[in-house]
């Protein structure tokens, strides 16, 4: 099976250098038979990639430890489900298993949108193609996951107990295809620049398949955050450390690009910052991944370090200048339509939230970059720290959490006086009265108050939205509420899903505003002993001990009560995984409908009769995992194409199967 | 509308720079390796705040107090030895053990020869895959003799 695998990685290498020419030859010659076969032959990647991986999988599986990759990251005694995940557990697996996302992100994009995009997909096809190539390149001559050993080791070493956490099983595969997928929407857009068809088509097609990796980047993010909440056992859930910063800056940017896309959708202005600003989040995910493992700036992250670096950097290098020069050859034809009329419209609204984000992704930017960019001009290397993002970021997420409820308020072009009052009477009210009542609860902190008080704003903004909405159908349609509320949101799921999407955003918020009451101390408790934190006592009652095949498990009992009234037995643990001699701690977590109640144990005396915990409150942090399941669903629920959708796709493909190629517009 | 918004674009820009500047102050460290730290003179270092990198845990040198949760221990680049005390609050995470890589960040002792380190972080020694098959291939060459699957 290792053979097959490594056979069909370089049959796919040929497969992907002759899809990008006969599609480019293809186009050029206007020959349908040569576009068609470049078609299948990049069909041919997706096959061949897929038996690639299955032969991986199938000697990790097995078990064949002869093979190096297997030996490094499974262990016979390694439960099922991250025998399965040590596909992607190690540096070379993973490379093949980006390459095979990015394959299935190419056969998909061109199953679904063969004939509706006839004129851009030629090209489109070319350099998903080409895309693939350089992975292939990757783990045939730098990265190759089936290189054998001389000998066959009894046992592997097995996947890093930390890692063997469900969260951490999917956190991976979500940020890659996340990370892979942004390489559709890129296509597009350079083959709208080749093919010269700069209206809104390739702009509709582009942003469908940039929603759907925005949405796994952004539920990779989240997921990776309540790995890190559950189990790396330091109370919080984001780090700013620089791994978590690669993924965030091209979610930043594709953000922006979502927002920005509309402008030039409705008013045809912002043609080419819209280019540049999807080359940009393109070039971030691969700068992401070289950041991530070339090892140049320091992180906490176990990342394999490899000499995959340069290759990366020669990537992005080629990906930048091509578009650069394609962009600069269209210029011409990228003229707005029109111009910004008024500071008070919802055109400024939008450059303004893109300007926000890509400031927030700058800041991020700089400052993880920062030791490289310190080091070049002082000769000092100097790193900046967590307070330093926060300080940087908080400003900027409040005026980002302003505009989203400020945003749908502004008319296009022009907002009136009588309008902006009559619009923004309602969140205002809402903002003073949340403002008002946190100040009696007693929150004092001015942030976590903005914070708060904004999102009082926003939620006063997205209920205007939707009852303006529905009464608006209840005159025309005579639906009653519901069912009004309904169809909005079943029909114009692009608006109403999108006001969906900024609740989630909104919980999010809230969330992260917790992070302004939390409070923890540290006790050392002997057996029978109580300590107490805010309104919470615990009780150290009792000890155990237990053992399996691959770890010895230490585990305290705490009783926690609240207002003498027993809430729960707390379970705080410490494991120790023989095989790879690591220890590590098992929160306990108690949650509550308004905070969390965060139990680490941080060690035991010898004879345990005394421990040491350190215990966390942490308020509001369930509306994170709140807001992240919001934020999944109203995402898919964005982007899923309604029956009309459907409608369309299917007629265009009926009508473009009889028309031949002759009928698409050559490139100018 | 133009000049306006030209303006506009300028201000915001200069407010976010300044945002940005004012803040990289605040939580710089000085990054250096255990032979730029031990090459410099003490009095130059004493009171800045030091990330210290490429070090690892010298094995069986992690004393823990009674509750294996503030340790002192010998880092190694290699040549030079360098005693660690951590003085952070924070679990020192899963990773920290021997031979572990580890990045620190704190002060120098005021007598010169001690680290005290208020956050640790560990990477795992030679990353996920514990055991290093890499020499071993170098050594032996490398042409697979068996069969597979």
């Amino acid at each position: 099976m290792i053979d097959i695998g490594y056979f069909a990685l370089c049959l796919s290498l040929a497969a992907s250098a002759y899809a990008v020419f006969a599609s480019l030859a293809g186009a050029h010659r206007r020959h349908e038979g040569l576009i068609r076969s470049g078609e299948n032959a990049a069909l041919a990647i997706t096959a061949l990639y897929t038996v690639a991986v299955s032969g991986l999988w199938y000697a990790i599986l097995t078990k064949d430890f002869q093979v190096q990759y297997v030996a490094e990251n499974t262990s016979l005694h390694q439960p099922m489900q991250y025998v399965i995940a040590s596909l992607w557990g190690g540096q070379n697996g993973s490379i093949l298993f980006w390459g095979w996302v990015l394959t299935a992100y190419s056969g998909a994009a061109i199953l679904l949108n063969r004939y509706r995009y006839r004129a851009l997909m030629p090209y489109a096809v070319s350099v998903l193609a080409g895309s693939c190539f350089f992975f292939a390149i990757l783990n045939i001559f730098v990265a190759d996951p089936f290189v054998r050993l001389p000998f066959t080791p009894a046992d592997g070493n097995g996947l890093n107990p930390i890692l063997q956490h469900p969260y951490m099983a999917i956190h991976p595969p979500l940020l890659y295809a996340g990370m892979v997928g942004m390489t559709v929407p890129f296509a597009f857009g350079i083959a709208a620049l080749i093919a010269g068809q700069l209206d809104n088509t390739w702009l509709r097609a582009m942003r469908r398949w940039l929603l759907i990796p925005w949405t796994f980047l952004g539920a990779g993010l989240l997921l990776g955050g309540k790995w890190a909440y559950v189990e790396l056992g330091w109370g919080g859930y984001w780090g700013w450390d620089p791994v978590e910063n690669a993924s965030l800056m091209p979610w930043l940017a594709a953000t922006a690009l979502l927002h920005s896309v509309m402008i030039q959708e409705r008013k045809g202005m912002l043609k080419v910052w819209n280019m540049v600003l999807l080359f940009f989040t393109f070039g971030m995910t691969i700068f992401g991944t070289f950041l991530t493992r070339s090892g140049i700036v320091s992180s906490v992250h176990a990342f394999a370090q490899s000499n995959v670096g340069p290759y990366f950097v020669t990537y992005l290098v080629v990906i930048l200048v091509g578009s650069a020069i394609l962009l600069i050859r269209r210029l011409p034809e990228l003229k707005a339509e029109n111009h910004l009329e008024s500071f008070a419209s919802r055109e400024s609204a939008f450059l303004l939230n893109n300007w926000i984000l890509l400031a927030l992704l700058f800041a991020v930017l700089w400052g993880t970059m920062f030791p490289v960019i310190s080091e070049g001009v002082t000769g000092e290397k100097i790193t900046v720290g967590a307070p330093f993002f926060n300080q940087v970021s908080i400003p900027m997420g409040l005026v980002l959490l302003f505009l989203t409820g400020a945003g749908p308020l502004f008319a296009w072009r022009r907002t009136s006086t009588d309008n902006f009052r009559r619009n923004f009477i309602v969140p205002a009210v809402w903002f003073v009265v949340s403002c008002v009542i946190l100040l009696l609860l007693g929150v004092t902190d001015f942030y976590a108050l903005m914070s708060l008080s904004l999102c009082g704003f926003v939620t006063g903004s997205i209920v205007l939205e939707f009852s303006r909405g529905i009464a608006a159908r209840r005159r025309t349609a005579h639906e009653s509420t519901l069912v009004a509320l309904a169809t909005l949101v079943a029909k114009s799921r692009r608006r109403y899903g999108g006001y969906l999407v900024h609740v989630s955003m909104l919980l999010l918020f809230v969330g992260f505003t917790g992070n302004a009451f939390s409070t923890d101390r540290e006790f050392v408790l002997n057996r029978g002993e109580t300590a107490t934190i805010d309104d919470y006592t615990f009780t150290f009652e009792t000890m155990a001990f237990g053992e399996d095949d691959s770890k010895a498990v230490s585990a305290a009992a705490l009783r926690l009560e609240r207002d003498g009234q027993f809430l729960s037995t707390m379970m705080p643990e410490r494991h120790f995984y023989k095989r790879a001699e690591q220890n590590t701690t098992e929160v306990s977590i108690y949650s509550r409908l308004f905070e969390d109640v965060y139990v680490i144990m941080v060690g035991s005396a010898q004879d345990s009769a005394s421990a040491k915990f350190h215990i966390y409150v942490n308020p509001l942090v369930g509306c994170v995992w709140w807001g992240a399941v919001l934020f999944v669903l109203s995402s898919l629920w964005t982007m899923w194409p309604s029956a009309r959708d459907r409608r369309m796709a299917r007629l265009d493909r009926e009508s473009a199967q009889a028309a031949s190629w002759d009928a698409v517009p050559s490139p100018s | 509308m133009r000049n306006k918004l030209a303006i506009g674009s300028l201000v915001a820009a200069l407010g976010i720079i300044a945002l940005i500047m004012m803040n990289v102050q605040q939580s710089a460290a000085h990054h250096m390796t255990l032979d730029d730290l031990l090459g410099r003179s003490g009095s130059d270092l004493q009171g800045r705040r030091i990330q210290l990198a490429g070090s690892t845990v010298v094995p069986g040198t992690i004393e823990w107090d009674e509750y294996r949760h503030r340790p002192v221990f010998l880092i190694t680049d290699g040549e030079r030895q360098m005693q660690v005390r951590y003085t952070g609050n924070a679990v020192l995470p899963d990773t920290f053990q021997d031979r572990a890589q580890v990045v620190m960040e704190g002060r120098l002792a005021a007598d010169g020869d001690r680290f005290e380190a208020d956050v640790v972080m560990a990477k795992c020694p030679s990353k996920y895959e514990g055991q290093n098959y890499d020499d071993h291939r170098a050594t032996v060459g490398d042409a697979p003799t068996a069969p597979g699957s």
